[in-house]
């Protein structure tokens, strides 16, 4: 699947569910799959700043792609940030910054985040944006 | 007045969230406002407006007249012994900087020591960090036990012929336990020690009266106790506001202002500099009022307190063996779950509760974890309302397992 696939699978799946619960639910259930990180990678340098909960996101590169991995220690958080991975993980740095990030407002995350809710998600995409650039 | 009747007077109470009856459950963080709080800043902003003290006209003369008049009444309202001994701020944090720089300037020097327990609000450490910053004073913890009380019993040991002040809540904003002011200050007069207490949210659940309590300070926010944000008091001992250095100079504050230098106003003014909070602080009488007729039963605090501390999986702060020394404040995690996530599926449900560190992080990290989950009640919250967050809260934690 393209990049362009993977964020309207998403919105797709996404749109299923109509209420907020349910829609707290999926995420719930998406963060649950997430495989996350051993604990000896939940370090400092990985932790993405401006979230209330604590977020870590891991980066690798593949011959030019790039592997994200994440973890936190909430569920919802957790939830978004897989979400995040299997959107971009596998995508090279120039298809990231490629990328405005427009889906999310479709999925209408942002206004239904309280707005430290909204902030960490925005720092998760200016980390995301942030490790495309240094590997780009 | 019932909690029915009581509800009538809160149009907040009326709204919903996500198509579901909102249920107001963050009072500890703000109160809702009653119509009286806010028919009384409208009637002085489309009616009253006027600077205070300053003119001879009419409207002037009235809108003094509203202030004072509501100074006089939070003095009776805490017993003070003279309502000059009331000075209105914007709020509980104004309250304590100025209490703290001002204290600072009168009486503290390199090496005094500060006594301030573990379970302040950042509003009642961070200003005594400062101080102690600036004066190389230092700053000494009076510690809390597993469950959160202050331990009140090492007080005595931790003062020094070199401790000047000590700094505490009546009533901690996480644990909602109310603390041994009398004792405290007993211990604290009797070797010389000035008593700082906060009480943003002591004001709210006690019936206080200074002069009992034996304290030197007492402070608050309006907007916890059902009045307009940006109001607040500092109440303190007539001899002391007497003889500490104003923090803000400008205009009202003083008696002559000559080029080689000025002279102060007498208390309360020598505190109010600039133009008063004139739509504001008069609500502080309404909601005065209003307090005054909420109903007293404990069924909701007790019934909350039971099931929280009872409930599998749940770890309740701030437990006593005295409930009467608690006031419906309730700090909880739930083991498996994070507090984030909580917070957000009972927002969905139209519950209003906090989470996170709630201001208090040094009391975070004595009960070892990241953040809490509070719900804190006020008289119009109803039974009701109290069993919906119950199950709501049960649902939360089960759809996160
Ligand atoms: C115990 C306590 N102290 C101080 C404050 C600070 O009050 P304000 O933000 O109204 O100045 C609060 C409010 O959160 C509080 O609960």
């Amino acid at each position: 699947m393209t990049l362009k696939e993977r964020q309207e699978q998403v919105v797709e799946d996404f749109a299923i569910y109509e209420d907020w619960l349910d829609k707290y639910e999926y995420l719930i259930e998406l963060g649950k799959s997430l495989c996350g990180l051993p604990e000896g990678k939940k370090t400092e340098d990985r932790l993405i700043k401006g979230c209330q909960s604590r977020v870590w996101l891991d980066t690798e590169k593949n011959g030019g792609r790039l592997v994200f991995s994440a973890d936190s220690d909430a569920l919802i958080t957790r939830g978004i940030i897989s979400l995040l991975v299997n959107v971009y993980s596998g995508c090279t740095p120039q298809e990231i910054l490629e990328d405005d990030f427009s889906f999310l407002d479709t999925l209408g995350l942002k206004e239904n985040l309280s707005p430290t809710r909204a902030g960490g998600l925005a720092s998760m995409i200016e980390t995301i944006r942030k490790k495309a650039q240094e590997n780009g | 007045m019932t909690t029915t009747e009581l509800r009538q007077h809160f149009p907040q109470l009326q709204r919903t969230v996500y198509g579901k009856p909102l249920i107001y459950l963050d009072n500890a963080a703000t109160s809702l406002r009653p119509q009286e709080t806010i028919d009384k800043w409208t009637e002085i902003s489309a009616q009253k407006t006027a600077n205070l003290h300053r003119a001879v006209h009419r409207v002037a003369t009235e809108a003094t007249q509203e202030y004072e008049d509501t100074r006089k009444k939070v003095a009776e309202f805490i017993n003070a012994a003279d309502y000059k001994e009331v000075v209105f701020t914007s709020g509980a944090t104004h309250s304590l900087n100025l209490t703290a720089w001002s204290l600072g300037e009168m009486l503290i020097g390199k090496g005094d020591e500060i006594i301030v327990s573990e379970a302040e609000h950042h509003s009642n450490l961070v200003p005594w960090q400062m101080l102690c910053g600036r004066k190389e004073a230092t700053l000494k913890r009076l510690p809390v036990d597993q469950s959160g009380s202050v331990r009140t019993d090492l007080l005595q040991s931790l003062i020094t012929p070199k401790t000047k002040i000590l700094a505490i809540a009546h009533v901690s904003n996480v644990l909602g336990l109310v603390n041994p002011i009398q004792e405290i200050a007993e211990i604290c007069g009797r070797n010389g020690v000035l008593t700082v207490v906060d009480g943003a949210q002591g004001i709210v659940h006690q019936r206080v009266d200074v002069q009992a309590l034996g304290c030197d300070f007492y402070s608050f926010s309006g907007h916890k106790m059902y009045a307009a944000p940006g109001t607040g008091v500092l109440w303190g001992r007539k001899e002391l506001l007497d003889k500490m250095p104003p923090l803000f100079g400008g205009g009202e504050m003083i008696e002559t202002v000559k080029w080689q230098g000025s002279t102060w106003a007498r208390v309360p003014q020598k505190f109010e500099a600039g133009t008063q909070n004139i739509s504001g602080t008069p609500t502080l009488s309404p909601a005065i009022d209003i307090m005054r007729q909420m109903p007293e039963s404990e069924e909701v605090k007790d019934y909350v307190y039971r099931t929280l501390s009872s409930e599998p999986g749940i770890r309740l702060f701030g437990v006593t063996d005295n409930i009467k020394l608690k006031v419906p404040v309730f700090s909880f995690s739930v083991e498996g779950a994070h507090h984030e996530d909580l917070a957000l599926i009972l927002d969905k449900m139209g519950i209003a509760l906090r989470s996170g560190q709630m201001c208090a992080e040094p009391l975070m990290d004595r009960m070892g974890v990241t953040g809490m989950l509070r719900a804190s009640f006020a008289p119009y919250n109803t039974m009701q309302e109290a069993e919906y967050f119950v199950s709501s809260l049960r649902k939360a934690i089960k759809m996160l397992k």
